[in-house]
């Protein structure tokens, strides 16, 4: 049986999503209730959909000595490192703990997948070749993202890219803990960075996954998902250094053993997952005073994810879906709606379900339909991703 | 440098040459020169036909690298698992990029399930009933080091067992002109807080800087092996433990950084 664990703080955080740089964007959008959706095109998408595009990536120069990792996604990471005064809060960490004591936890789902796309509409005509600049190990190896990050910080301490599809950048933070606690560094920048490429969009849409209309999450009338792409960071220390600031305090991961790309209908691995977060934040089901839900709008997620709420929670659990905002930001959902649930409890506000209209009857639990000005002590953050790869974190303070 | 030991309790290598369990132990206790041969088709026994059927070359060599460590008592709806691989499904990648330049641009839904990172974590997990905690992970050539520390981490923390497996393949050109892997190499370890029958030794690690030297395989016939493919690196590590001995490896990692084990023989 898993233990009450020690929290630890954030003490920095750094968010870009389509609603803009800065988690103060998002907020506005969540206080507003607007969608950052837009109904765009994308170089090489035939067919009509809706995008969390950011479009401050196209600005973004990587630094001249770490051209090798110029890609889109190594891009939004810059971007949002750049954001938020993330940059400068690490700069302090590192003069309090050193460069090898801050580990970089990342996740992704695709990383700089996207050059590889392109490099196949250069093949060689004569001999089927690559383009002869074509740098994967940089750009599109999963890792390119932690290690390009670790550069440009320059932190040379412990790290890794965790990539578990959609629960990717949630598993970060309950892998941050193990390391800190095994004593391999004393701090920990946990992050999710996934960018817009053919191969996710394309995939998507081939499995009916992907809306033609704004992604409407818990609505009778969903049909599929909005991708988005998002780059966020939080800086986690121990909490015996700090004081007054958002806690991890649970965190819970799980499998289902069910499907590649359907989750467990009654949420069976979403339940287990949940109820671990739990057991380590030392809580009960009753101190949970909002979810911040997976919520994809794909008609099988939702309703696995109210079975499950529902076997953990009483029906009448508060809980929201920020999709509709940000879009399903992939790899970065899991960091995107982590730190969307540290901006609820320290501006009092816990979101709505944007584009939500229409109540559907087999859903037992409930949405925020529009946000809420009210104070919260604890929050639970959703992760589920393909090959039944689940998460739960709690945060508190 | 982390302070607590945990047991390696079981190895298991895929590689070329490096199948039958009798052969492999030849070659690490150095008794055999290492020659390498195609790899036979893999079966893992323990995914259902379906699966089996939908499944790819990466997936079923992580897949039967992990099998010989299970044991029969072993309840695998409980047990922690790492998947490690540098680059992932490159055959996937070649296809569905393929498929992205073509006019339609239409991609199987089977491959794009196959085409995330914990594809093999995902088919482990219906094959074994698993619902515990697992990972898929990547430290590009840094790898098979960043896995099994991050086996040790989840080992350490809940106090179990865990199955770590770390799997590469070689890409399928025009991928294996950028990315080039001589063979595929499949190595996996049962770590755990508690010793068993099976137990090979106590590992500890800890973070060096570029100073240490790499440590090469006591078997030259495998040295082509170890430089082959990012997974090839635990190769030593695999030589230390068949050999019940006591001594240190140092092994790539992150950054310039190499990582230190400590191996110690508990017999």
């Amino acid at each position: 049986m898993v233990k009450k664990i020690k929290p630890l703080s954030i003490t920095a955080s750094s968010l870009v999503t389509a609603a803009g740089c800065g988690k103060q964007l998002v907020l506005d959008a969540i206080q507003n209730n607007k969608t950052a959706l837009r109904n765009i095109s994308y170089p090489g998408l035939n067919f009509n959909t809706w995008l969390g595009k950011i479009d401050d990536i196209d600005n973004v120069e990587l630094e001249s000595s770490l051209q090798r990792y110029n890609c889109r996604n190594n891009k939004l990471a810059k971007l949002g490192l750049d954001t938020d005064n993330f940059r400068n809060d690490i700069n302090s960490a590192i003069k309090k703990y050193d460069k090898n004591r801050i580990g970089v936890f990342m996740g992704t789902s695709t990383s700089g997948k996207a050059e590889t796309e392109a490099a196949y509409t250069q093949l060689d005509q004569n001999n089927g070749r690559l383009p002869a600049d074509f740098n994967m190990l940089h750009t599109h190896n999963i890792a390119s993202v932690q290690d390009y990050v670790q550069h440009s910080l320059g932190l040379d301490g412990v790290g890794l890219t965790i990539s578990t599809a959609c629960s990717s950048s949630a598993k970060v933070f309950a892998t941050a803990h193990r390391y800190i606690n095994a004593g391999l560094c004393d701090a920990a920048i946990v992050g999710g960075v996934d960018s817009l490429c053919l191969s996710t969009i394309y995939g998507f849409h081939s499995l009916q996954l992907v809306s033609s209309k704004p992604c409407c999450p818990w609505d009778a009338e969903r049909n599929g998902i909005s991708i988005g792409e998002a780059a966020g960071f939080v800086l986690l220390e121990r909490t015996d250094e700090t004081t007054n600031k958002i806690q991890l305090r649970g965190f819970g991961e799980s499998s289902d053993a069910y499907h590649m790309s359907t989750p467990h209908p009654d949420g069976e691995g979403a339940t287990i997952a949940m109820k671990t977060a739990l057991a380590r934040s030392g809580l009960s089901h009753t101190d949970i005073e909002y979810i911040n839900l997976h919520g994809t709008a794909t008609p099988s997620n939702d309703i696995a994810e109210s079975q499950a709420l529902q076997k953990v929670f009483s029906k009448d659990i508060t809980c929201s879906s920020t999709k509709g905002i940000t879009g399903h930001t992939l790899g970065a959902a899991g960091i995107t709606e982590a730190i969307i649930c540290s901006l609820a409890l320290e501006n009092k506000t816990l979101p709505g379900t944007v584009n939500f209209k229409n109540t559907d009857l087999s859903l037992a639990v409930k949405v925020l339909e529009t946000s809420v000005e009210r104070s919260a002590n604890n929050v639970m953050s959703n992760s589920f991703g393909f090959g039944g790869s689940n998460c739960s974190l709690v945060f508190g303070w | 440098m982390v302070s607590e030991k945990v047991y390696i309790n079981g190895l298991s290598v895929i590689a070329p040459g490096l199948v039958e369990h009798d052969d492999v132990l030849a070659v690490l206790l150095g008794e055999k020169k290492w020659c390498p041969e195609p790899l036979p088709n893999l079966v893992p026994s323990l995914l259902p036909a379906n699966e089996r059927r939908r499944s790819t070359t990466l997936i079923k060599l992580a897949l039967k690298t992990i099998q010989p460590l299970l044991k029969s008592d072993d309840d695998l709806t409980l047990t922690a698992t790492v998947f490690a691989s540098s680059d992932g499904d490159l055959d996937i990648d070649d296809k569905i990029c393929r498929a992205l330049g073509k006019e339609e641009k239409i991609v199987s839904p089977t491959q794009f399930h196959n085409s995330v990172h914990n594809a093999a974590a995902g088919y482990w997990a219906i094959a074994a009933s698993m619902r515990a905690t697992s990972v898929s992970l990547s430290a590009g050539d840094g790898t098979f080091a960043a896995g099994l520390i991050d086996a040790l981490t989840q080992s350490l923390s809940e106090q179990q067992n865990v199955l770590f497996v770390a799997y590469d393949v070689v890409a399928p050109e025009p991928l294996n002109t950028v990315r080039h892997f001589d063979y595929p190499v499949g190595i996996a370890l049962r770590l755990g807080t508690t010793r068993e029958d099976s137990c090979l030794g106590m590992i500890q690690v800890s973070l060096n800087d570029i100073k240490t030297n790499i440590t090469h395989c006591k078997n030259d016939s495998l040295e082509p092996l170890r430089n082959g493919n990012p997974i090839g690196a635990g190769i030593p590590l695999l030589e230390v433990l068949a050999m019940n001995s006591s001594e240190s490896v140092i092994l790539p990692y992150i950054m310039g950084k190499h990582l230190q084990v400590n191996i110690s023989n508990v017999e």
